[in-house]
């Protein structure tokens, strides 16, 4: 520990460093610019308002940065009893407390400005309602470690002594087999470190069909207007001709398509790039630890326990690079939509899926006993979107062709053999330990979840399913649901009595 | 994470079976305060059909009305086959409720999955003397479960029963 951590005493009250200042006073400036941007479009209509933007910049800069100061000087934290407390605000006191024990993750993360005078945010999530985040946005690297690191040690603790008398003499006569380790000091063992060439990979590898689907739409529709246009203009000339133009019109629809292809490849790209830069994932005893990113870098640390299933996702070309790409879910307290503790590893290798597996969720293993997704019953729904898309789309060729329009109609049997592909691949393997959700055929899809950690169980069906004594089987977790559809009905109510036997016999914390 | 599974043997057989428990129905008064929630749902669009069809009517309206009187009808019919697929079941270790005609479902929740609970009385419901049993469960809304149309003295028995299941766990 350094000479500054020293004389630190947490339990006063401590200001950030005094680089803050800076922290602060450009988010204030930046504040200030987008407050003036806005007041252009005003003043572009009438000279006044130059001069008086003119007069006043200077002394709003001022103002913008004398707030600044205070905000800075407003601002300290410190911890009392078991609490972490925040006071700050400049006209507007504020204070915040947050129980230890209710801490759910502490994240660090730092931004250009940040990086560049060398300093980090510290960021705390509590489990509760939203909006209930903590910052602290400008510290120095050591000590916002340190602090990390003690408000997680001093969270253990709490949590140890308020635990039942049993599990304490569990716990105690664990710690005198192997001492306590500090998470600091764990090397843990590196899952994943993705170099430049994996990420040009993944960047590669992204789901360009779905880009290139929208692609294809814009095209037609752009084609298709241009057609008319050429109908109408060129009525009356030669056949030869107006092919040889329509033919162009192709070529340029092509180029178009090229065109936008590249753009999305290139976006795509861009976007793995910031956000994966140096991705390391890190297994630890405990916890998993990911850093990436490269104008933002996130640092965040997700205890083990938290995690409550695991996803695995590839399409055609990432699994001809030989990756996967896998999510890590965490229990939260707003829900799915926003769950920003989520981890994305997005290329893992075989090996590492496993080691990801078995690591996170100890003893992991695929049970035999399965039920299947019927999968007829996905080529009717995939026929119903067929019918809905092709439909209209045949009958406006009908006017435009006659007969041949209709041709069309037999893309309709195409989506009805993918529904029955996709729906081959549905199954939901499970015991009463660990599901395993298996689905997707060109976008394959698998998620592991331990048995225990569903919250409750849900059977739907609608009165056509019930006639075919089929049904929807959702297992709803701390960190979304996860729905297996057209099961057989029997089977499913099977899954249900064994999943809710599992969960009801499981003692202890799931989240 | 200290994890020792105890690998006892399971037989199928010999789990409890959710769809062998019985069931408990909703006051049948439940089905009065439907109707008058149902009216009240259908009367602003059929008043904003009604009035411009006799002010200036058009073709349109007769057809808008047509479909409009197949749902309305439909939302009356499922009125007391819905009640009578409305049910609830206590067990030892969980709470399953079943609802639903034309969409069915069945949620089971365990006792030790349970955040909190709360009973809710909305100006309608307390008219019929009905309450509404809530009950929450951790990460996000999808999960929640909600019983409405409960007698109030058997929500607050419910409620008991629940949170102090419920607290056992923690």
């Amino acid at each position: 520990m350094s000479e500054k951590s020293k004389e630190w005493d947490i339990h006063e009250p401590t200001r950030q460093s005094y680089l803050g200042v800076m922290v602060y006073l450009i988010r204030n400036f930046r504040a200030l610019a987008t407050l003036l941007i806005s007041f252009i479009a005003v003043a572009a209509a009438a000279p006044i308002f130059w001069t008086i933007v003119g007069f006043s910049i200077v002394p709003l800069m001022i103002l913008f940065a004398l707030l600044a100061y205070w905000q800075y000087r407003n601002f300290t934290f410190h911890i009392e009893d078991d609490k972490l407390i925040i006071h700050k605000g400049v006209l507007v006191k504020d204070r915040k407390s947050v129980p230890i024990e209710r801490i759910q993750s502490i994240q660090v993360t730092k931004n250009v400005i940040q990086r560049l005078l060398g300093l980090v945010a510290l960021k705390v999530d509590t489990a509760g309602s939203r909006g209930n985040e903590l910052e602290i946005p400008a510290l120095e690297r050591d000590r916002a470690d340190a602090l990390r690191n003690l408000l997680y040690a001093k969270k253990e603790a709490i949590l140890d002594t308020d635990g039942i008398t049993d599990e304490n003499i569990s716990t105690s006569s664990q710690e005198s087999d192997k001492p306590r380790i500090d998470p600091r000091e764990e090397q843990g063992r590196v899952l994943v470190k993705l170099g430049l060439f994996d990420l040009l990979k993944v960047g590669l590898t992204e789901n360009h069909l779905k880009t290139g689907f929208i692609a294809i739409a814009f095209v037609f529709g752009y084609a298709s207007q241009y057609q008319e246009l050429l109908q109408e203009y060129l009525e009356g000339y030669v056949d030869t001709y107006a092919s040889q133009v329509a033919d162009a019109g192709l070529a340029f629809a092509l180029s178009l398509f090229v065109l936008y292809a590249v753009f999305s490849v290139v976006l795509s790209l861009l976007r793995v790039l910031l956000k994966f830069w140096e991705l390391k994932a890190v297994l630890k005893s405990e916890a998993v630890e990911i850093s990436s990113g490269l104008l933002q870098r996130n640092e965040s640390r997700i205890p083990k326990k938290k995690i409550q299933y695991i996803q695995w996702e590839t399409n055609p070309l990432r699994k001809l690079a030989g990756y996967e790409s896998a999510t890590l879910k965490p229990s939260n307290s707003v829900g799915e939509v926003s769950n920003k503790q989520t981890i994305e590893i997005p290329a893992l290798r075989i090996a590492e899926n496993e080691y990801l597996a078995t690591g996170v969720f100890p003893g992991a293993e695929q049970p035999d006993n399965f039920i299947k997704g019927d999968p007829w019953a996905y080529a009717r729904l995939y026929s119903i979107f067929g019918f809905v898309i092709f439909a209209p789309l045949a009958v406006l060729l009908y006017f435009q062709f006659s007969y041949s329009g209709i041709a069309i109609l037999l893309l309709m049997g195409l989506f009805s053999a993918y529904g029955y592909r996709y729906g081959k691949t549905v199954r939901l393997h499970f015991d009463e330990h660990y599901v395993y959700i298996f689905k997707g055929w060109l976008f394959p899809q698998r998620v592991i979840l331990p048995a225990y950690k569903a919250q409750s169980l849900q059977l739907s069906q609608n009165i056509l399913l019930r006639r075919r004594k089929l049904g929807h089987l959702t297992l709803f977790t701390a960190a979304g649901s996860k729905t297996v559809r057209f099961l057989n009905e029997k089977e499913a109510l099977e899954a249900y009595n064994l999943l809710m036997y599992a969960v009801e016999k499981h003692e202890g914390s799931w989240m | 994470m200290e994890e020792t599974w105890q690998n006892e043997e399971v037989q199928p057989s010999e789990l409890p079976l959710v769809e062998e428990v019985s069931f408990q129905k909703h006051p049948v008064r439940y089905m009065a305060y439907r109707r008058l929630i149902t009216t009240m749902f259908w009367s602003i669009p059929v008043l904003a059909i009604c009035i411009p069809a006799i002010l200036a009517p058009h073709l349109w309206m007769a057809y808008a009305g047509g479909g409009m009187a197949f749902f309305i009808l439909i939302s009356f019919i499922s009125i007391p086959i819905g009640y009578r697929k409305r049910s609830y079941a206590l067990r030892e270790r969980d709470l399953t409720y079943k609802k639903g005609w034309i969409f069915s479902s069945m949620i089971t929740i365990p006792f030790n999955r349970i955040q909190h609970t709360e009973i809710s009385r909305g100006p309608i419901e307390r008219k019929y003397e009905l309450s509404t049993l809530k009950i929450y469960t951790a990460g996000g809304s999808t999960s929640d479960l909600s019983i409405p149309g409960l007698e109030t003295e058997e929500a607050e028995q419910l409620k008991e029963f629940v949170s102090k299941k419920a607290a056992t766990y923690e």
